[in-house]
C-alpha cells in the first residue's frame, strides 16, 4: 500500500443539528485539496474582475 | 436510571445504565439504525439518504449531558454522583457491510479529522476531563449493531486505567525529566522486533509487555500530546499507518478481525501533564482463528494476564502479511 497522498489537504464542513429528541447529530462533509484548488483559482479570478470560468454562461 | 457510584474497595466509579438493558440487539438485516434513511423506509437514526461522516449523541447513553439526580441516596461509605458525560456514536460510512479496514485512504484522512473535531469540540466544555474514543469491532467482542461505527465517551472524570497510565507517565518524567513513551519507542527501534510497520510520523508495535496475543500500540513517532499537535501531513500519515495495520489485521488469517481500537491521549481538565504521548490501541481478543483470549479468573480476579505467546513472535508473523 502506498503512501502518495500524504499531502492532501482536507477542508471540513460540518452541518450541526438537533434530533426531535434534543439530541445533537453532526454532518460531517470534506473538500479535498482539488476541490479547494479549483474554487481558490475560481476566487482568484473574480478578484482580477475576470469572468470566473462556468459561471454566468 | 442511571447514576455513578463509587468502589472504595477498588478506589473507582461505577456506572449503572440500566435503559441500556432495552437497547438494539443484532437487528435484522434492513432495519438497521445506523443506515441512511431510504425512501419509503424506516426511519433511521439518520434522516438523510446518504452521508461521508455522522456524529451523532448516543441514544442510550451511559453517561449523559443532563443526568439527573441519582436514584439512591448515597453516604459516606457509599457515594454516588450523576453520571455525567456525554456518549457519542461515530459513523464510517453509509455502507452497512463494510468495515474500517475497507475505508479508502482519502476517506481514512478525513475520519482521522473528525476524530480531531470531536477530540476538540467536546474536550472544550468545562464538565469534560477525558475524551475516549473507540471501537468495538465484531461480535466476539460484543458489538450489538454490525454498522461500521466507534463511539466516544467524554468523561467528567479520569476513567482508572487512563489514571494509572498518567501517573506512571507523570512519574517518570519526574524522575527523568523525560516522556516514558518516547523512551519506549527508542528501545523498539534498537531492538526492531516488535515493530508490526512504520510511515514517517507513526510506528506500530507489539508492546514488550503485551497481554494479548496481537495487541498492537500506535505511536506518534515525535512527542505529542493529543491529535490537537498534529500537522496536516502527520494526520494524514496516521490514517496511512491505521489502513496498513487494519489490512494486515484481516488479511492475517483471511476474515475480519474483530477488536477493541481505544485512544489515549492528553486529558482535557486544563491540566498540563507533559508525559502524555499519544497513542492508540488495539486488543483483539482471538490467540488463534478459532480461539478466544478470555478474560478469566487471573485477569479478571487478580489483574494479572497471562499471554499464551511471545510479542516477538506475533509481531513477526503480522509484518509478514502483505498489504
Amino acid at each position: 500500500m502506498n503512501n502518495n497522498d500524504k499531502n492532501v489537504r482536507h477542508n471540513m464542513i460540518k452541518r450541526v443539528e438537533a434530533k426531535d429528541d434534543g439530541r445533537v447529530l453532526i454532518y460531517y462533509t470534506f473538500e479535498s485539496s482539488d476541490d479547494i484548488e479549483h474554487k481558490e483559482s475560481l476566487r482568484k479570478e473574480t478578484d482580477k474582475g475576470a469572468q470566473p470560468k462556468g459561471l454566468g454562461d | 436510571m442511571s447514576e455513578m457510584r463509587w468502589n472504595p474497595v477498588m478506589g473507582e466509579w461505577v456506572v449503572t445504565a440500566t435503559h441500556r438493558q432495552d437497547r438494539t440487539f443484532l437487528p435484522p438485516a434492513g432495519y438497521c439504525p445506523l443506515c441512511p434513511t431510504a425512501e419509503g423506509g424506516f426511519p433511521t437514526e439518520i434522516p438523510e439518504p446518504d452521508y461521508d461522516f455522522v456524529v451523532f449523541e448516543n441514544k442510550f447513553p451511559s453517561l449523559k449531558r443532563e443526568p439527573g439526580e441519582p436514584a439512591v441516596e448515597g453516604d459516606d461509605l457509599f457515594p454516588v454522583k450523576p453520571s455525567l458525560g456525554i456518549c457519542e456514536v461515530v459513523l464510517y460510512s453509509s455502507s452497512h457491510t463494510s468495515t474500517l479496514a475497507d475505508v479508502p485512504l482519502p476517506k481514512m484522512q478525513q475520519l482521522v479529522r473528525v476524530w480531531k473535531d470531536r477530540y476538540e469540540d467536546l474536550g472544550s466544555r468545562p464538565e469534560i476531563d477525558y475524551v475516549f474514543i473507540f471501537e468495538n469491532k465484531g461480535e466476539a467482542i460484543g458489538v450489538t449493531i454490525s454498522h461500521p461505527h466507534g463511539q466516544i465517551y467524554a468523561f467528567s472524570y479520569l476513567p482508572p486505567r487512563v489514571e494509572r497510565e498518567l501517573t506512571n507517565e507523570a512519574e517518570h518524567h519526574r524522575k527523568t525529566g523525560r516522556c516514558l513513551h518516547c523512551d519506549i519507542l527508542k528501545r523498539e527501534v534498537a531492538d526492531q522486533s516488535r515493530i508490526v510497520v512504520e510511515s514517517d510520523h507513526f510506528m506500530a508495535i507489539i508492546p514488550f509487555y503485551a497481554r494479548y496475543p496481537y495487541e498492537v500500540h500506535l505511536y506518534a513517532k515525535e512527542h505529542r500530546g493529543s491529535m490537537s499537535e498534529f500537522s496536516e501531513e502527520e494526520q494524514n500519515d496516521l490514517a496511512y499507518v491505521l489502513s496498513v495495520l487494519l489490512k494486515k489485521y484481516d488479511g492475517l488469517w483471511g476474515f475480519s478481525m474483530p477488536y477493541m481500537m481505544v485512544m489515549h491521549q492528553k486529558p482535557t481538565d486544563g491540566a498540563d501533564w507533559p508525559g502524555c504521548h499519544f497513542h492508540i490501541e488495539f486488543y483483539p481478543p482471538l490467540r488463534t482463528p478459532e480461539k478466544l483470549k478470555y478474560l478469566a479468573g487471573c485477569e479478571s480476579g487478580a489483574g494479572t494476564f497471562v499471554n499464551d505467546t511471545l510479542p516477538e513472535d506475533k509481531a513477526a508473523e503480522l509484518r509478514a502479511v502483505k498489504v
